[in-house]
């Protein structure tokens, strides 16, 4: 026979988790190992822990429970004072269902809330977007007949190219002139002319033998590139020179400022 | 019980006077510590109040019951202390 080891206050701890199966690990060794031998004390206590509770309850000695206690339990319940009925579950269970709806609602609320608020930055990105691409397109397009404007002019049989040079305030400028002489038709192109300055425009001339005759005005973009159609030249054939001088916005009948180009 | 079932603050805290030691008393020898122990009693005080309709008399007394659901809340308890891995609370 096994000898049990003598019954202390650890068995007493461990005893009630052992009688009701809560115990596993060293613990449970610890209490198999004990009753392995003989212990009067777990004997008589097992089948109490095991059994009726009530008659548990006499075997062991009452504990007042705190007045922190107490008072938080009467808290909990309303201080002691009646409630209203409560719910039954049918009713119970349709308002928890109802209130986790509604919680659930306002939480996907809340994200698709902030989806479509994306969704819309991303709209009015995409318009951004397409008004940019809108406006290169158009002026892809009008550079477009632009091109095609002057290759017509080219392509003309009998078509005249008159290089110009740049003169005093703008050595580094170059002009050319395309002249469809059948159709009395031409188009300049001006490259590296600086800004005319405020208020001021370029103005094209030709000049025959009764002196020099507007072909209009134009102005150059910021990388000093001009451009200007010119729907009626008058006797292509009389032209001597053509020539760009800069005057007031607008143009004048004749020139009056400083030379630019000329050729 | 009944009165407790039907909302009566006064009866849950009669209840709780008339019985709270003695299951006290089983809960400290459950569980081995009291602050423990007195958590206890408040979760089981608080099932008697919701779950009052629940109550049987003609199985067992009001004592019993209460008794009976304090030891299967120690009983989780211990339960939970030994294998940590699988506690919820």
């Amino acid at each position: 026979m096994t000898m049990s080891t003598d019954h202390s206050t650890r068995h007493d701890e461990l005893l009630p988790a052992y009688a009701l199966g809560a115990l596993d690990g060293p613990e449970l060794r610890e209490m198999e190992a004990h009753l392995a031998g003989s212990c009067p004390e777990c004997e008589r206590q097992i089948p109490l822990w095991q059994g009726d509770v009530e008659e548990l309850a006499a075997s062991v000695p009452a504990v007042a429970p705190s007045p922190e206690t107490r008072g938080r339990i009467l808290r909990l319940t309303g201080g002691g004072a009646s409630r209203r009925p409560p719910l039954r579950r049918w009713l119970a269970l349709p308002a928890a269902a109802l209130l986790a709806l509604a919680v659930w609602s306002g939480v996907r609320q809340a994200r698709l809330g902030e989806e479509v608020e994306r969704l819309r930055a991303e709209r009015g990105r995409m318009a951004r977007q397409m008004e940019a691409l809108d406006r290169d397109l158009g002026l892809a397009r009008a550079e477009a007949q632009r091109m095609a404007a002057t290759l017509a002019i080219l392509s003309t049989p009998g078509a005249q190219t008159i290089r110009l040079a740049g003169l005093g305030p703008a050595p580094r400028a170059v002009g050319e002139t395309f002249v469809d002489p059948r159709h009395g038709r031409a188009v300049f192109w001006a490259f590296h002319l600086p800004s005319p300055g405020s208020g001021k425009t370029y103005q094209l001339w030709w000049i025959d033998g009764s002196g020099p005759v507007s072909a209009g005005t134009f102005d150059v973009d910021a990388q000093g590139l001009g451009r200007l159609e010119v729907d009626r030249v008058e006797r292509p054939g009389e032209i001597q020179a053509w020539a760009v001088t800069i005057e007031p916005a607008g143009g004048v009948p004749q020139p009056t400022g400083e030379m630019v180009l000329k050729g | 019980m009944r009165r407790i079932a039907a909302g009566e603050g006064k009866a849950l805290a009669d209840a709780f006077d008339l019985h709270s030691p003695v299951v006290l008393g089983v809960l400290v020898r459950l569980v081995g510590r009291l602050p423990e122990a007195e958590e206890i009693l408040q979760e089981v005080f608080l099932q008697v109040w919701t779950q009052a309709d629940r109550y049987d008399p003609e199985r067992e007394t009001p004592r019993g019951w209460i008794l009976r659901l304090a030891r299967s809340r120690a009983l989780d308890r211990l339960r939970s202390r030994s294998n940590p891995a699988v506690r919820w609370g």
